[in-house]
């Protein structure tokens, strides 16, 4: 076996030596011969390698960013071009000139006395001085028009829509401003909010502005153009003219911890007309999909399962309101989650770790500390972040629930979809274990989150209160802000591992209700001794409030 | 021609501790060659961690959503890789060779302050420990190795913040550490090459190594201050709640401007870090302007231009620092200027690349295998320019920073760069230090394993980066069209890898052997060649008077022919004449007799010459620079782990630092108090030292 290894290689070198006019019997001159051929072929390897990216691509390249599909992007790859072509014959010349100067100046025998001991030479010396400063200059002028060019596309917004972006650990927010408005707060006068998703009209300036309220981060959409860091204090702008429908893969480019890998996000570039509808369909509450999963039918409100949910995400034309968004709200905004409008049409979850299909979205909800590490869903009130061993807080029964509702967030003529998808962007493997389900029809039953959580269909039960919710959690109350008439009822329950109750001050401060570990809804008739006026709700148990589970109530009158 | 005394230091007879061995004579050692060795063997043991490191990145990224590491030991891993390279292997590779090889290439006995040169490196041991003491405490530092704030911020008195463990403590006061180590070791230098120079050595005639030890010293001199700044301002956030990097703190729920700006700690970071890259590289440059000519058998072509080069190239490399930041947004105008600065500084490094092949050009070249890895820098290095000139166009860069084009750009810079010529190094003075010649066949076979498993390991980074994957991340899907090069990165890298246990099994080999080396086995044109291998404890019996700058040469084929064509060549292309050599003052004959003197002092372990060496003095062995370095590491340490405290009033400090000041402080004691000498009976101290045994 092994003498048959090494036979081919032996073949080869017969051969070469042969085609190059030494006979079998020269080894000497034979050696010398293959070491030169082998000095050539390193270099020639070198030289083919540079355009070997194009061999090596079975499909997909969704982050190359050597086909531009903006004009940004072809002005990069012009001046990369002209980089790379000038380098290349540096290279080839360099190279050739070591080789070259090596054989042709190899010592041998006739060396008896030593060479010539030239100690420079100043005509060759300035040459090789101002050569390569020429290079550099015919280099430089395109770079710098380009530099100032590349900033003035960016600060100029006429004609341009201006996306707001917010780099989050480890997910992107996404802020349409609207129109007019200037607004770098992030803000309630934003049109719609979406997270790891940016959809844009085809031939249509885009002009992104950049804010992080945590670490650095960097956008960057290769296919699109550079990109821009994200930098806490300071606005940043970035702008391309998006050509060609179709989806684009975005990524962090600047290390900002535990998940950087996993902070990626897609680009829709979609016909004006789809872009508007999906527009409009981020601004209307959720459609008749979701009404068998929402409370009552009432699809303004969310099911009981998400009551913990609620302090970071938001979804549009609900109840689900009050999470942070942007960066200038209370300190938890750093791990506030992402506006859920319209989830079941996102591609994909987590940032672009797995493909949005109800199996990954149950395992991602049951454990995500398993499916993203260090992320911050759950960990919030604790001040961890999430790792691999860490449970989730949810239930299966409740992950049964809450899969069937987000997966009805959808426009029940269907999502307002971009081009077709060219290439997948991750796979992770939960989804690629997971089981083909069929999704929930429209006001059917909850859907199953099948092979995930089968025992979670049996708990899946929507939320039936009609009552405004309460829910308590280590150590924070889920809602901050609560209105209820007299006389009308609140459901609250604890769904931490630490005792808590409910105190409302200058009340009921020495009777407090208690809120059960075993998670039982109390339901709570608000009292017609209680004037109406705006109070302060806390848990009463020793430190809670200190921790921040304290809230306002206010009393209405019946 | 000016004169050159060696200064008085603590004097003592040589036989005291020259041939003394075992650990203590170690570890009170203050010679500079022992030092020179300790550094080395530290720098090898160090670049075989961070292998391991690079091996289990190589590892985690061969196959698409690899779980073998987790995130979070991922990015510890990536940033102990870098910390290491750099700092703990690189640098210290460097220093040895300044170390071991500046005194005796200057014709001196000892550098300027030996025990101050020992300080330096137990410091670095005591930086390296705390760095790697972090995995025993599974807190390794984790925000790359130029951690970017606020990633490394911990915001005081709040839960929400970004890095709360031990792991960035580890990592700053390491640096810390380390920095103070670098700045001795670098004043040190400076010092000996400015006043310990033999009589006759004009700057201009010194050898381009020593030159390139002078730039490079100089270099961390100007550089480490600002990290050491840096370093300060974010220990103050950390510790005191200051705000120097963070932009922003909610304060009572409201969210607070405080003034602080994240920007602040890239601008002093790579104030330090950009010129930091030159003093891994200009080391390198200097190897290798050492080793060309000696196997090409003719002068460095341009000389004097070779040394405005290292100058011009450290120099510029304090005004490129925001290249680095290309897309942080500064806007135009300062992007602009420094994409210029950038470009203007492949000028000087383009010049010594056609110097080096003016060099070969003409000569008679032996490709031994230090030789061949000089000449493999050369090639490689050249790649790393190329891509360095394109990361110099700033709309370029944004599409290429952060993304693994540029870990393959700065790997060739300083994997083919520095690292190759680190192992030239090491193949062509293993000789002078051991008196052995490593294994020629081994080390052919070496390099080219070593050549062609770089280029596979490092090459296709530049089509990753193309194809859009960004530097630092710990996994990647299956669709991202990355799977395929990543491969073949991991099976380059790890046949890189092995081409370092090649190395290490030629040394030992070689170590075991006894077959000794020829006195001068490269023909080599420098004065540490005309002392016996390994060189006696004092370097020169006589210290040597310097006519020419290659000496050795001189001393062996005279300097007629050299002059003669040298007219010639005026004559007939305009040969530049630069720092030519004067020989009107001495009598050549005589010199050479002074340097068989030298070279015929025998065996050095033996000191069979005690008799004549007895009027050379050394400086006394000494354990208070450990003894400082120990207490410096216990003050470090006990900033990390701040218990238990001790409570005085309001003030509550960590029991271990002030433990470890009270060591320093009787370190610093002894050391100042250390008997200045003890000399010998007749011991006249008007005599100057080099003078006195010509008797």
């Amino acid at each position: 076996m092994r003498r048959r290894l090494f036979e081919p290689g032996r073949r080869v070198g017969d051969l070469t030596a042969r085609l190059i006019g030494l006979s079998g019997q020269d080894r000497a001159r034979r050696r010398q011969a293959m070491v030169r051929l082998g000095v050539l072929a390193t270099v020639m390897v070198l030289v083919l390698s540079l355009v070997g990216p194009v061999l090596a691509q079975d499909g997909g390249r969704p982050y190359t960013q050597t086909d531009p599909k903006s004009p940004e992007g072809l002005q990069i790859q012009d001046l990369y071009k002209l980089i790379f072509w000038m380098g290349l014959v540096v290279f080839v010349f360099v190279q050739f000139l070591i080789v070259y100067t090596a054989m042709r100046f190899k010592r041998n025998r006739s060396h008896t006395q030593r060479p010539n001991q030239i100690h420079g030479h100043r005509t060759l010396e300035i040459t090789w001085t101002v050569v390569p400063a020429i290079v550099l200059l015919i280099i430089a002028v395109p770079t710098i028009s380009t530099i100032y060019s590349t900033y003035a596309a960016a600060d100029d917004t006429d004609d341009a829509i201006v996306v707001e972006i917010y780099g989050k650990q480890w997910w992107w927010e996404v802020h349409y401003a609207a129109p007019g408005t200037d607004d770098v707060t992030g803000g309630e006068n934003d049109l719609v909010i979406t997270a790891n998703e940016v959809r844009i009209p085809e031939d249509q300036k885009v002009v992104f502005k950049l804010y992080s309220n945590n670490v650095i981060h960097s956008f960057w959409v290769p296919e699109m153009t550079g990109k821009m860091d994200v930098i806490p204090g300071h606005e940043r702008r970035l702008s391309f003219t998006p050509q060609e429908s179709g989806t684009y893969y975005g990524e962090c480019a600047e290390f900002c911890g535990t998940a950087h890998a996993w902070m990626r996000f897609i680009v829709k570039v979609q016909p004006q007309a789809e872009f508007d509808a999906w527009m409009t369909a981020m601004r209307q509450p959720p459609g008749p999909t979701t009404a068998a999963f929402a409370p009552d039918g009432d699809v303004a409100r969310t099911p009981t399962e998400f009551g913990r949910c609620l302090l970071c995400h938001n979804i549009t034309g609900t109840q689900a309101q009050g999470a942070a968004v942007g960066i200038t709200t209370d300190p938890t905004s750093n791990n506030a989650g992402p506006n859920l409008t319209l989830l079941a049409c996102r591609d994909t979850l987590a940032a672009g770790l797995l493909e949005n299909t109800p199996e990954n979205l149950a395992l991602w909800l049951l454990n995500p500390g398993h499916v993203k590490e260090g992320n911050y869903m759950y960990a919030v009130q604790a001040g961890v972040k999430n790792q691999d061993d860490q449970e989730g807080a949810l239930a299966p029964e409740e992950v049964g629930v809450l899969v069937a509702y987000l997966e009805s967030l959808r426009p029940e003529a269907g999502c307002p979809e971009a081009g077709t998808e060219r290439g997948n962007m991750n796979t992770g493997e939960v989804a690629a274990n997971a089981q083909p389900i069929e999704l929930p029809v429209p006001g059917g039953p909850p859907a199953t989150p099948a092979a995930a959580t089968p025992e979670a269909v049996a708990g899946a039960v929507p939320g039936t209160s009609g009552t405004v919710l309460l829910e308590g959690i280590d150590i924070n109350w889920t809602q901050k802000e609560l209105t209820v008439p007299v006389g009308g009822t609140i459901e609250m329950w604890n769904a931490g591992a630490a005792p808590h109750n409910f105190a409302i001050e200058g009340y009921n401060d020495d009777a407090p209700v208690d809120l059960p570990l075993s998670g039982e809804h109390i339901m709570w008739t608000v009292p017609a001794d209680l004037e109406p006026g705006t109070y302060v709700f806390y848990c009463e148990i020793p430190g809670h409030r200190a921790a921040g589970m304290e809230g306002t109530i206010t009393i209405t009158a019946p | 021609m000016a004169t050159f005394a060696q200064p008085q230091t603590l004097v003592r007879p040589a036989s005291s501790s020259s041939s003394e061995s075992g650990l203590w004579s170690w570890l009170t050692t203050i010679d500079h060659k022992r030092i020179g060795i300790l550094y080395g063997v530290s720098a090898i043991v160090f670049l075989f961690i961070g292998g391991l490191e690079a091996m289990l990145i190589r590892l985690q990224l061969a196959r698409p959503e690899n779980d073998l590491l987790s995130l979070d030991t991922y990015n510890s891993v990536f940033t102990m890789h870098g910390t290491t390279m750099i700092f703990l292997a690189v640098m210290p590779a460097s220093t040895a060779w300044f170390n071991y090889l500046v005194p005796l290439q200057i014709g001196a006995r000892d550098v300027a302050f030996p025990r101050l040169n020992a300080l330096s490196f137990w410091l670095l041991l005591a930086g390296a420990l705390i760095l790697n003491l972090s995995f025993l405490a599974g807190a390794a530092p984790n925000a790359g190795w130029y951690g970017y704030a606020p990633l490394t911020e911990v915001l005081v008195g709040q839960t929400d913040t970004f890095n709360t463990g031990r792991n960035i403590e580890f990592w700053a006061l390491g640096l810390q550490v380390l920095g103070i180590s670098s700045l001795a070791a670098s004043f040190n230098m400076i010092v000996t090459i400015f006043n310990l120079r033999a009589p006759g050595m004009t700057l201009m005639r010194m050898p381009i190594f020593t030159w390139a030890t002078l730039i490079t010293s100089i270099l961390m001199v100007l550089a480490f201050p600002a990290i050491t700044v840096a370093l300060v301002l974010l220990q103050l956030d950390r510790f005191l709640g200051t705000h120097f990097y963070i932009p922003s703190q909610y304060v009572n729920g409201e969210l607070t401007l405080t003034g602080g700006d994240p920007l602040l700690w890239q601008h002093l970071f790579w104030i330090f870090g950009h010129p930091e890259v030159y003093i891994l590289i200009l080391p390198a440059f200097g190897i290798v302007s050492e080793i060309i000519p000696v196997f090409s058998r003719k002068p460095l072509f341009g000389y004097a231009v070779m040394v405005y080069a290292l100058a011009a190239i450290a120099f510029l490399g304090f005004g490129v620092w925001v290249h680095h930041m290309f897309t942080t947004g500064l806007g135009p105008t300062p992007t602009a200027i420094f994409a210029a600065t950038t470009m203007l500084i492949a000028i000087p490094t383009g010049v010594k690349i056609f110097n080096w092949v003016g060099t070969m050009w003409g000569g008679q070249i032996r490709f031994s295998t230090p030789m061949l890895f000089a000449v493999g820098l050369v090639s490689q290095f050249t790649i790393g320019g190329i891509s360095g000139v394109m990361h110099s166009s700033a709309p370029v860069d944004t599409q290429q920073n952060d993304s693994y084009f540029v870990v393959a750009h700065f790997h060739y810079v300083l994997f083919g760069g520095s690292i190759f010529a680190l192992i030239a190094a090491v193949y062509f003075w293993f000789p002078k230090i051991t008196g052995k010649m490593l294994d020629e066949r081994l080390g052919k076979i070496h390099f080219w394993w070593t050549f062609l498993s770089f280029n596979a390991a490092f090459f296709p980074m530049h089509f990753l980066g193309l194809e859009g994957m960004p530097r630092r991340y710990a996994s990647y899907g299956d669709g991202s069209g990355w799977w395929f090069w990543n491969v073949v990165v991991s099976i380059g890298s790890f046949a890189l890898a092995a081409s370092f246990v090649l190395l290490v099994y030629n040394i030992a080999k070689t170590l075991r052997s006894k077959e000794r080396a020829p006195e001068d086995p490269w023909d080599a044109a420098t004065l540490e060649w005309t002392t016996p291998s390994p060189p006696p404890v004092y370097n020169y019996k006589v210290i040597p008077t310097i006519t020419n700058r290659d000496q050795f040469w001189a001393d062996k084929y005279g300097t007629g022919q050299d002059h003669e064509e040298e007219a010639d060549l005026e004559v007939r292309i305009g040969g530049m004449k630069i720092g030519s050599v004067d020989t009107e003052d001495e009598n050549p004959e005589d010199q050479a007799a002074t340097r068989r003197q030298n070279a015929q002092s025998g065996d050095s372990q033996s000191l069979g010459n005690i008799e004549e060496d007895e009027h050379i003095h050394m400086p006394n062995p000494s354990f208070y620079p450990l003894v400082v370095a120990i207490g410096l590491f216990l003050v470090a340490f006990g900033m990390i782990y701040s218990y238990p405290r001790l409570e005085i009033e309001r003030l509550s400090l960590p029991v271990l630092s002030l433990f470890g000041l009270v060591v320093m402080l009787v370190g610093i004691a002894g050391w100042s108090l250390e008997p200045a000498s003890d000399p010998e009976p007749d011991h006249d101290e008007s005599v100057p030292l080099g003078t006195s045994s010509h008797a």
